[in-house]
Order: C-alpha cells, then sequence, then structure tokens
C-alpha cells in the first residue's frame, strides 16, 4: 500500500494558557506533524472553545484554518445555540452556509446535560443534516450515549478517545445497539487484536482514523492500524476512506 | 528530522515489519484480566502480531499471578507458553509477596521451568498488599542477585522511593522501571542516570507526544527499554512511539533491542 495516506479526524489546535511540553499546538505544527505522519487531511477543533468561550473558539478556528485547505473545521455547540437568536437550528444554518460538515460538543464543560430534555432540538437538526457529531467517551456516561442514539438513530456519532478495555463489557453493547455509533481510533485505543476485531464483529464501515493531536504520538495510530494484520480494503476504510463518505453524506 | 529517510519511518508506514535490527519487547503479559475482558489471550496472537511487527522476543508476566494470592496459577500460563515458544516468549516469574514462605520455593520452581526474570508489582487500587518497602522482598534480591535475574517493577511514580534502597544495596541486579512516564517523570531521569542497575522501560497508553524524544534528551538514550504491556495494552499500536520519534536511526535500535539485551542479561540466557 504504497500511497496509504491518513485523515486524522481527531486534531485540536490553539494556545494552551501555557505550552505542551512534547510539542506545538498551533496550525503550522499540525502541519508539519501531517507531513511526518503522510496525514494529507485533518478535522480540527479548537481548544479556546474547549477552555474558553465556545463561539468565539469556531471564529478563532475559522480565522486560523482559513486557506488551508487540508484542514477541515468542526464547530463546538451548545444546546442554546449562538448569539444573537439563542436558536441551535439557526446556528446550524449559519454553520452549514459557511461550510462546516463536523460538530463536536463539551457537555461538562459548558454545563449542559446530553439527554434528549436538554439537547434534543440540536441533535434533532444535526440528524437531519447527517453532520456528524463528535463526542468524547469520556464525556458522558455509557448509559447517557446509549439514550442519545436510541432516541435519534439517524444521527452520526463518532467516538474521540474509545475506551481500550478489551472487549469492553459498555462499548460493545452499545457497537451492537448502533449502527450509527461511528468509533475514532486513536493512540489511546491501544487494545490487543482490538481492530481486528471491531472489523470481525461490527464490519468495515464504522471506524475513522485519529492520532491525538497535540497531546499523543500520532505513529501510534499508523502502526495500530497497519500492524493489525486487516485486509488492505480494511486498512483504506478506517484511513480514509469511511471519513470520506461521511463528509460526503452532509446535506 | 522528518524521517524520510528513516527506514523505521518507512517500514512502519508500510506496515512491514522491523526486520533489520533486533527488537525485544521487555513488558508483556498473558492470561485473563481482572477489570475488564481481553480481546485474546492465546500466546498465538501474541506471536503472530509479534511476527508481524518484527518482534523477536517478548519477556512475559500473568496477570493473574499478579493481583492475587495465586501467583503459582498464573505462573504456570506462562510456564507452557514459554515452553510452546522456546525462541520467542521469556518468562518473569511471580511471587505473593504477602506470603512471605512462599517467595523461595516460587522462584526456585521458576528457576526449574526456565524463568529469566522476575515481576514486581506495588499494590494497585485498594486491594491491600506489601509495598516495595516491605522486608518480604529480601529474600527476592536475594535470589535475583545470586542467580543473575532482571527485575521488573510495576511503577507508577511513588514507589520509585520504596525502591531505591534496593537498587543502590543491589547493584549487580537489574531493575526495570515499567512505565516511565506515568508520574513524577523527575525521579525516573534521576534513578536512570544516577544507577547503571535502572532501566526505564516506556509502556504507556497515553503515548505522550515527544516523550521518547525528551528522554533521548536528558541523554538518556542507553537507559531506555521498549515494552509494550501486551495483551493489557497493544505492542502494534506501542511500537509507533519509538518508530516514529523523532530521533536517530541508532538510537531507536538502542531502544528497541540493544539497551533491553543488556538490561535482561540476554547474552547469558
Ligand atoms: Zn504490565
Amino acid at each position: 500500500m504504497d500511497d496509504l495516506h491518513f485523515i486524522a479526524c481527531d486534531a485540536m489546535v490553539g494556545a494552551p494558557r501555557q505550552p505542551l511540553t512534547g510539542g506545538g499546538s498551533s496550525v503550522e505544527d499540525l502541519e508539519q506533524e501531517m507531513a511526518h505522519l503522510h496525514i494529507s487531511a485533518a478535522i480540527v477543533r479548537h481548544r479556546f472553545s474547549l477552555e474558553c468561550t465556545p463561539y468565539l473558539g469556531n471564529q478563532i478556528l475559522m480565522d486560523e484554518t482559513k486557506n488551508h485547505s487540508n484542514l477541515i473545521p468542526a464547530w463546538v455547540l451548545t444546546p442554546d445555540g449562538d448569539e444573537p437568536d439563542y436558536d441551535i437550528a439557526v446556528t446550524l444554518q449559519r454553520m452549514r452556509t459557511v461550510g462546516i460538515k463536523m460538530a463536536w460538543i463539551c457537555p461538562k464543560r459548558h454545563s449542559f446535560s446530553v439527554e434528549s430534555w436538554c439537547s434534543g432540538d440540536m441533535y434533532a437538526a444535526l440528524a437531519d443534516a447527517r453532520v456528524p457529531l463528535l463526542l468524547d467517551w469520556n464525556g458522558q456516561t455509557p448509559g447517557e450515549l446509549h439514550h442519545i442514539c436510541a432516541e435519534f438513530p439517524e444521527l452520526r456519532v463518532i467516538i474521540l478517545n474509545p475506551s481500550r478495555e478489551g472487549r469492553d463489557r459498555l462499548l460493545f453493547p452499545l457497537l451492537k445497539h448502533h449502527p450509527n455509533l461511528y468509533l475514532c481510533l486513536c493512540p489511546v485505543y491501544s487494545v490487543h487484536e482490538g481492530f481486528r476485531y471491531l472489523y470481525n464483529h461490527f464490519g468495515a464501515s464504522r471506524w475513522v482514523f485519529g492520532t491525538g493531536y497535540p497531546e499523543a504520538e500520532g505513529g501510534v495510530s499508523i502502526t495500530g492500524l497497519l500492524y493489525a494484520g486487516l485486509p488492505d480494503h480494511v486498512v483504506r476504510a478506517v484511513a480514509i476512506e469511511n471519513i470520506e463518505r461521511l463528509l460526503s453524506e452532509v446535506r | 528530522m522528518t524521517g524520510e529517510n528513516d527506514l523505521f519511518v518507512q517500514k512502519a508506514l508500510a506496515g512491514q515489519p522491523i526486520d533489520h535490527c533486533l527488537v525485544i519487547d521487555a513488558h508483556g503479559h498473558l492470561g485473563e484480566n481482572p477489570t475488564f475482558p481481553i480481546i485474546d489471550t492465546d500466546p498465538a496472537s501474541v506471536v503472530a502480531s509479534m511476527d508481524r511487527i518484527g518482534i523477536d522476543a517478548l519477556w512475559v508476566s500473568a496477570l493473574p499471578a499478579i493481583y492475587g494470592g495465586y501467583a503459582e496459577r498464573g505462573n504456570a500460563i506462562v510456564e507452557t507458553a514459554i515452553h510452546r515458544y522456546p525462541q520467542r516468549l521469556f518468562g518473569y516469574t511471580v511471587v505473593d509477596i504477602g506470603y512471605p514462605d512462599r517467595v523461595i520455593p516460587t522462584l526456585e520452581h521458576g528457576q526449574r521451568a526456565g524463568f529469566t526474570g522476575i515481576k514486581i508489582y506495588s499494590p494497585i487500587g485498594n486491594v491491600p498488599a506489601p509495598t516495595y518497602a516491605s522486608p518480604n522482598y529480601e529474600p527476592l534480591y536475594n535470589f535475583a542477585d545470586v542467580h543473575h535475574l532482571p527485575i521488573l517493577a510495576h511503577t507508577w511514580g511513588s514507589e520509585l522511593d520504596d525502591l531505591e534502597p534496593w537498587i543502590k544495596r543491589y547493584p549487580n541486579v537489574n531493575i526495570l522501571l515499567a512505565h516511565t512516564g506515568s508520574a513524577q517523570l523527575e525521579k525516573y531521569i534521576r534513578f536512570g542516570r544516577e544507577y547503571p542497575n535502572v532501566f526505564l522501560e516506556l509502556c504507556y497508553s497515553l503515548s505522550p507526544r515527544g516523550f521518547v524524544e525528551l528522554l533521548v534528551r536528558e541523554g538518556l538514550a542507553d537507559k531506555v527499554v521498549w515494552g509494550s504491556d501486551t495483551v493489557f495494552m497493544s505492542a502494534t499500536q506501542q511500537i509507533g512511539r519509538v518508530l516514529f520519534a523523532k530521533i536517530s536511526p541508532e538510537d531507536k535500535e538502542k531502544i528497541l533491542g540493544l539497551n533491553a539485551k543488556r538490561a535482561l542479561y540476554t547474552e547469558t540466557t
């Protein structure tokens, strides 16, 4: 597989309050890392949205990724939406108008419930537009995740930092019940025979690739995928094709 | 350094085994795990994964030997495996350190069965167990000293204080500190520099970026040993921390195999 390259789905750019010890976290640093790891495109979130204010973070993300066609910005959302309307449907419309095809939420940091009484309108709007939603495995309980996927079966949910606990007694039933639940296979997913088990039990189409930028050594995900003993077409699906398909289906 | 001319990076990106140098995995396990179900504990799956990556040898202890009061039952799993794959798998004996009268008999059994190292484990979670300061460890260190056995010590930063007196007292016993970088990194760096018999083992699920580079910058290229924690974690992943590190190929060779060869006394086993 000489021409293999990757799309990283979990990058986060932006300056923390103090520099990270292991390397940079700017758009330029990310692009250097992408060249090192043969990553042709990356879905990027902005740290300011997580650590400071959500919607100003989206604006900074748009400024910093402008003129970088290999970077695909993902907007953070809250169920109440952005000013001046504070209507999630309007916020989502604005997001789609500027070409954003991916969303993420940080329910703990931004103080809302992921259950439908609080976030249901947001899920409905995302499902309707087929915009995938990035959720960190640790951002909600497995029970809450089950609730989201059961109530909004059309919503495409991509789990970042999925549990690495083997044949996980919480994660695997969720995968079994919810065909629109996807995993981002990133550095923390360090599971002996994990990739092969996922493929053998749930097929090739529900896994996307991540490098844990900027905190993790992204090469770990490359060796994890390429030494897993998977057929070439599965490697390509995980590396690039699955996320390309999800992005192409956004309406 | 982009790695374009680095054979390790080239082979990793092609999914080809690292077959141009010695690769030793100093930290692996077999058997079931208490807290979550491991997908495949069959040594055959471990050896198949070693073949794909290009790992020549793996040193293992049994997870069931570590956690309860039945070390012999766990060690038996490793004993079967090292006899099944004598060129590939090497065993660490685990003892029931809470029962001092069992320490020497278990180590003697391990010696007869062909185990070539000892794995020690500090208390985990809220299950009470002796700390590394316990005098129960004295016969174990004596045995390691007499029989030339390396010791792999599970650490998470705080145990290093309890280990230091043993490290000083037994300068001929090589001690590998597992999970370097998990906490209190300064101490690992100091130990690695100060004690010729200390080696820093790498496995850590977070795989922090720039970490291998940092250890090399700290002058520890001759003291870092690669380990994966397979089957508790995945060797296919952990190998990427060294293969893609922005360090010289010469240092990668040391970290992947040459240092472990020294640390584990493989010249003599
Ligand atoms: Zn271990």
